[in-house]
């Protein structure tokens, strides 16, 4: 395992750009661009479907599902809100995705770096306890779980969806901050000597602020599966609730009619937080990434 | 270290050692206790549930022994969702593994931009699985979707197919569309490999004569392996629970066809009220998910070191 | 951006705000207690609870209570109106908590509060207002709900046609089994569509099925219905061949391609772009109403598919007192002796023939009273005067068919499939009976 200066060189390595960005622009270069920028274009043809749709009325889109706005109107995006607890849906994915995020920030590097410490036949057992998680298809837990949130009455509540997701993601978690902390000398802890709470603080303040691009990959991937999730929120959230965006938008699909131009207007507004914070944090995003990448 | 201690002071060291090694448990507690809760007990009563005939609502249920399981090994329906799984667990995991790999390299030659274009490339990846079946469900109608549209109006009617319900074609029909993406993390996981391939080898191999292939074969694929075994098991646990796109876009039909078996254990032990039978499935799904990810990833290290 | 208020104009704008100001003290004063369940003036308020997200029901509700506190000299009913789904029954529970039951309630969740003594009884008074099969009595002989709507049973399970089309080529509604081939024929002939049909999600199967199967059902109907005969022995699934081959031969000549992945939906859209003459349906008035707002000038039609006899044979709708949903009057307001009273007078005109009109005006289908034949359909959408003439139709034959199993709707889903597996030409007709069978046995029989 690299030590933690060799880990800095190839963070800095690779994040700065290459040194050869003084060359020309090559053929090739342009070349690709414009095939990345096709394969994009294609990809991308379901968003933009939806955000065409998302300005026409139902009436046009059942009418002629393959035709153009005629007018430039938020109607939908209004009718969205007004009409159906689409906003308490966005909220609740908000704060199903925070919170969970939030919680696992904070237990799983700690859960990571305990284990490690731990050492020995325990540690060892701990850690395969947790990567176990990996291979343990969510469908293999998911009968028992309703039938336990049921009898403590916590089914259909935001709270469940949030322990669950805590569960799932704990195995991916300690996978990830144990290899990162694996390359941390103890040294750095002996020297900040203490016992019991003084450790806590040892954890936090240093050692934890050395896991950061660990921490901004996990939160980033963990935030994005939470936002995007749609199979959880739909098992264990019923019609007591808005359900998260995923769920409100199939319920749109309806029995005789579905809401088309409210799903797609949905579908473009789910889409857009994503993008922004992603476009905002993407650098910290791939200096995460590109280390765990080396290291895994 | 301790071998220059005084006995006492060996002693003092290793109970503090062990109140060390305590505390750090402490330090895994809370989330050990949030992970056993929520996926080894359940998992464990799975297995308990999957041997009764239990509905789901009902306060008791009798244990049937193995009844579920020579139910479902002895009905076509499971093993067609059996097939469907694999096809789409191994299939989605190979090609996404392949796009992503592609497109790192086309990321990889840029100089300009890089950074730009890593961000549009990821931007795909940011739609949601389900939300993506529900535009394509509509896009892929036979009547008056966009796909055959555009292939009657460029003039080539007879490639129109009823895509979603030909039941010949409509699992090769998920499957792309399960793949219709440009990677997303992977794709930025393999560009961050490539990059860590010291630029010093990769001259090295160019100045004694090797061709771009050849480069690629001798130098990069070696360096890269390791990041490739984990990849392609991570996609094919993730390609065992395929779920979203199943039900939005055939809810498992026409039929059964098109079932996978993550989407038959929420249909019937979930919503048909089967508890105890849909447990089994799960745990078979789980026996599934297991093997192949041990014979994967096995022949897959065997081909790192030979590398 | 300011507003340049002028000395004059300052003085005058004040003039009308102290007016509009001592207007409103004025009317506040007169519009009684800020309590909604008590006496205002002379006439008893009582409060109505119910569920929002049909706008139709939302207008109906308003013009029906609107027109009632006009006529009414002793009660004025106040709207109390939530979001349904998510908050519905929430709000229902936080009431009941916190004891704050209006006079009448929009019902979920039944069982549970009759249990808890919740309701008040519905007197005959209210009840004999209805048609005897509209409603049912809880365990206890007590009536606890009246539907705010017709209940017709599965008589919205029918055909929708181009009517535009039909009059063009000189095409009739088919009044017997054997002219509804001819019918499927004569389009199929022109080179046209004939039909369009969804299975998509599975359940709309049921919608050219049901027809074909219900004279068969309702052979059965005072015997307990057909799926409790097979339970018994004296029926099987291979008593449904013959509409079952009728299912396989209609799909494979008449229906539209690409109906296994048809979402019920977009039926809709095949009509009103002319590429199927007919669509099948299960919605009723709704699915007219759709076409109706997609193309305006869709000029829709719907008949039934008629047996060989020309009987038209509709399911009806079981109503068991327990677990019916609808209106109800809470046990709270039977306390308060006035509330009562005003509760009732309110269903009594709920259910007059006035009450059903303004109803029906709305667009809204009038729940089935015994003066049904007084009451003027709203007819202004293409087709829905075909859909009232069904009810009237001298040939319509009602029959019953409810499975006393709880496990019948698992295998209604995996007989609905198996039917697609047929249709989409995956397995023979010999296959589908035996693999319904075999099911049915295992799941239906095993648990009755």
């Amino acid at each position: 395992m690299t030590t933690s200066s060799e880990t800095k060189a190839l963070v800095a390595g690779l994040t700065t750009k290459p040194f050869k960005e003084k060359r020309r622009w090559t053929v090739g270069e342009i070349v690709t661009m414009a095939v990345i920028t096709v394969l994009v274009l294609i990809v991308a043809t379901p968003v933009l479907y939806a955000l065409v749709n998302s300005f026409r009325s139902y009436a046009e889109i059942t009418a002629d599902p393959m035709g153009l706005p005629t007018t430039f109107n938020f109607d939908n995006y209004v009718q969205l809100f007004q009409q159906t607890d689409f906003g308490e849906a966005v909220l609740n994915t908000l704060i199903i995705t925070v919170v969970t995020v939030v919680l696992l920030v904070i237990l799983v590097p700690m859960a990571a770096y305990g284990i490690e410490r731990v050492g020995g036949k325990a540690g060892r057992f701990l850690y395969l306890l947790f990567i176990a998680g990996l291979m343990i298809p969510f469908q293999v837990r998911m009968i028992p779980l309703v039938e336990a949130f049921n009898e403590v009455g916590l089914y259909s509540t935001l709270t469940s969806v949030i322990l669950v997701h805590l569960g799932g993601a704990a195995s991916f978690g300690v996978l990830l901050y144990s290899s990162f902390i694996r390359g941390i000398p103890m040294d750095v802890e002996e020297a900040a000597d203490v016992d019991g709470a003084g450790r806590l603080r040892t954890f936090w303040q240093i050692v934890f602020p050395m896991l950061l691009p660990a921490t901004s990959a996990f939160v980033i991937t963990q935030a994005l599966g939470l936002w995007n999730d749609f199979f959880i929120p739909l098992v264990f959230l019923d019609s007591s609730s808005a359900g998260t965006i995923n769920v409100a938008i199939n319920r749109m699909v309806g029995l005789l009619t579905s809401q088309w131009q409210l799903i797609y207007t949905g579908a473009i507004l789910a889409i857009i937080p994503s993008v922004a914070i992603f476009a905002g944090f993407q650098r910290f995003f791939v200096k995460g990434l590109a280390v765990g990448a080396v290291k895994g | 270290m301790s071998a220059t201690l005084s006995a006492p002071a060996r002693t003092r060291r290793r109970s503090r050692q062990i109140r060390i090694r305590w505390t750090m448990f402490g330090f895994v507690v809370p989330a050990l206790i949030v992970y056993l809760a929520m996926v080894i007990v359940p998992s464990l009563q799975s297995i308990q549930l999957s041997f009764t005939n239990w509905d789901g609502i009902a306060d008791d249920y009798d244990y049937v022994g193995f009844a579920n399981y020579t139910d479902m090994l002895t009905s076509g329906r499971f093993w067609n969702a059996v097939k469907n799984t694999l096809l789409l667990g191994i299939g989605s995991a190979i090609i996404i593994n392949v796009i992503s790999l592609g497109m790192a390299l086309l990321l990889d030659r840029l100089v300009h931009l890089q950074g730009l274009f890593r961000t549009a490339v990821y931007l795909p990846a940011l739609v949601s699985a389900f939300i993506v079946a529900t535009i394509w469900k509509y896009l892929l109608n036979y009547n008056f979707g966009f796909v055959n549209t555009f292939l009657r109006d460029v003039g080539v009617p007879d490639a129109a197919r009823d895509w979603l319900g030909d039941s010949d074609i409509v699992v090769w029909v998920i499957l792309f569309i399960v793949c219709f993406t440009l990677g997303g993390n992977t794709t930025l996981i393999y560009l961050a490999n490539l990059q860590s391939v010291p630029q010093e080898l990769l001259e090295a191999a160019r100045i004694d004569g090797a061709g771009k292939v050849q480069v690629f074969l001798n130098v990069t694929w070696p360096m890269i392996a390791g990041g490739v075994t984990i990849n392609v098991t991570l996609a094919l646990i993730a390609g065992w629970t395929i779920f979203d796109q199943v039900m939005v876009l055939t809810s498992g039909g026409p039929g059964f066809v098109s079932e996978t078996m993550a989407f038959f254990i929420y249909k019937v032990g979930f919503g048909e009220y089967r508890a105890g039978f849909g447990s089994a499935a799960a745990v078979v799904l789980f026996l599934v998910v297991l093997i192949s990810s041990a014979a994967t990833n096995g022949y897959m290290r065997k081909r790192e070191i030979q590398a | 951006m300011r507003i340049a208020m002028t000395r004059p104009g300052a003085r005058r704008a004040l003039a009308v705000v102290a007016t509009a100001g001592i207007a409103a003290l004025t009317l506040a004063g007169c519009s009684g207690t800020a309590d909604a369940d008590g006496s205002a003036g002379d006439k008893t308020t009582i409060r109505f609870l119910y569920a929002t997200g049909d706008e139709t029901w939302n207008s109906a509700v308003d013009a029906i209570v609107t027109a009632f506190n006009e006529q009414s000299e002793t009660t004025e009913v106040s709207l109390d109106p939530l979001p349904a789904g998510s908050d519905y029954a929430t709000a229902m529970k936080t009431m009941d908590a916190t004891g704050n039951w209006p006079a009448i309630v929009d019902m979920r969740d039944t069982v549970t509060y009759i249990n808890a003594g919740k309701l008040a009884p519905i007197p005959t008074e209210v009840t004999e207002l209805l048609s005897d099969d509209a409603y049912g009595a809880a365990e206890d002989g007590n009536v606890y709900t009246v539907p705010y709507s017709a209940l017709n049973g599965e008589l919205g399970m029918n055909i929708v046609y181009n009517k535009d089309y039909f009059e063009e080529n000189g095409l009739e509604v088919p009044e017997t089994y054997d002219e509804f081939i001819a019918l499927l024929e004569a389009i199929k002939a022109n080179g046209d569509e004939p039909l369009a049909t969804a299975a998509g999600e599975v359940w709309p199967s049921d919608q050219l099925w049901k027809p074909l199967a219900a004279p068969y059902f309702a052979e059965y109907s005072d015997e307990g219905g057909f799926w409790n005969a097979v339970v018994e022995g004296t029926a099987s699934v291979e008593d449904l061949r013959e509409p079952l081959q009728e299912l396989l031969d209609i799909t494979n000549e008449y229906v539209l391609t690409g109906w296994q992945s048809t979402a019920d939906a977009q039926t809709t859209t095949l009509l009103v772009n002319g590429q199927a003459v007919m669509a099948t349906s299960s919605a009723g008035l709704g699915r007219l109403n759709d076409i109706n707002k997609v193309n305006p000038d869709f000029n829709a039609g719907m008949f039934i598919i008629p047996a060989e006899d020309g009987t038209i044979n509709v399911l009806k709708n079981s109503v068991t007192g327990d677990t019916a949903g609808g209106l109800a009057i809470s046990a709270q307001a039977q306390e308060d002796g006035a509330e009562y009273d005003s509760a009732v007078e309110f269903l009594d005109y709920f259910y007059s023939v006035d009450g059903a009109n303004i109803l029906e005006a709305q667009g809204w289908l009038a729940p089935n009273i015994k003066n049904a034949d007084q009451v003027t359909h709203n007819t202004s959408i293409p087709g829905s005067e075909d859909f009232f003439g069904l009810l009237e139709n001298p040939k319509l034959k009602w029959y019953q068919n409810d499975s006393s199993s709880a496990a019948f709707s698992a295998f209604n889903t995996f007989f609905r499939q198996t039917r697609i597996e047929m249709q989409d030409g995956q397995i023979t007709l010999d296959e589908a009976i035996e693999k319904a069978q075999t099911e049915f046995d295992k799941t239906v029989d095993s648990a009755s």
